[in-house]
């Protein structure tokens, strides 16, 4: 570059060529190392999702359905009608003289 | 995969990483935190090397691109809060004259602090244009600014390094 005369590019620092050939090795090959590290770490953690997924998956797919069938009795229109009445009354349709039933006679 | 970043590693190594180290080096001035920023670069390399599609050219932006950024993420680390990267250029022209050899000519280091006075994106233009002969397609690839604004900005910095060394009697 003819803008500053004499200067050229020569740097005022004294590492030679060979020396900084020697870093550039020495970085590539713990950047390998690192890379290699990074990438098994984070295909375990990979894995580690997953399987958490797979628990989330199970558990939604055994708990809610066996919820619900616990619920739904309380839903029905029979435990709806009997949670209505009280106790004396569902004692009287247990216990229906079934003989006292006019439209029998 | 694993192959292929191994392959593109190596590449970069053995073609840019040379260039890669002074580029970072003229930046950060020290050594030490050159070596630490280009291991991080080929860290990035090795491990984005997936996302990597393109030609021979662009390999060198993107490596060049990827150590810029290190570069300045690690002078980043030095300033305070709130504060530009342009506020560490006493710093920096302090550091050139500790790191210098010291047999080093003095019109070397003067022009080295020279070049650290300039505000941090004209130095990195100047820096690829004038060290590493970059064309302006290049540079616009690696910083993201326009060929204009680069050639703009090297016409400044060339103006700032020779007020410099006039006022500094070389």
């Amino acid at each position: 570059m003819k803008e500053f005369g004499n200067i050229n590019t020569e740097l005022p620092y004294k590492e030679s060529k060979s020396y900084v050939d020697a870093i550039v090795e020495k970085s590539m090959e713990t950047a390998r190392l690192h890379g290699r590290v990074e990438r098994k770490m984070n295909r375990n953690l990979v894995y580690s999702l997953a399987g958490v997924a797979a628990a989330a998956a199970i558990v939604l797919a055994v708990v809610i359905p066996s919820g619900r069938k616990t619920l739904q009795p309380e839903s029905s229109p029979i435990e709806m009608f009997l949670a209505s009445i009280s106790d004396s009354e569902a004692a009287m349709i247990v216990d229906w003289p079934i003989e006292d039933i006019p439209e029998y006679y | 995969m694993n192959q292929d970043a191994n392959a593109i590693l190596q590449q970069v190594a053995s073609r840019y990483g040379n260039r890669l180290y002074w580029h970072i080096r003229r930046l950060v001035v020290s050594h030490d935190d050159a070596e630490d920023a280009l291991q991080e670069t080929f860290i990035k390399v090795f491990t984005r090397s997936g996302s990597f599609k393109g030609d021979d050219s662009s390999l060198e932006a993107w490596c060049y691109r990827i150590a810029t950024n290190e570069a300045l993420q690690l002078l980043r680390k030095r300033v305070h809060l709130f504060q530009s990267l342009d506020s560490l250029s006493g710093e920096l022209s302090d550091l050139v004259v500790t790191e210098s050899a010291p047999d080093a000519d003095r019109s070397a280091v003067l022009f080295q602090q020279a070049i650290m006075q300039l505000p941090t994106q004209q130095r990195v233009a100047f820096n690829l244009r004038y060290y590493d002969e970059l064309s302006y397609a290049q540079i616009a690839e690696i910083t993201g600014k326009s060929e204009n604004s680069l050639r703009t900005n090297y016409h400044y910095a060339v103006e700032k390094i020779k007020d410099y060394l006039k006022e500094h009697a070389i």
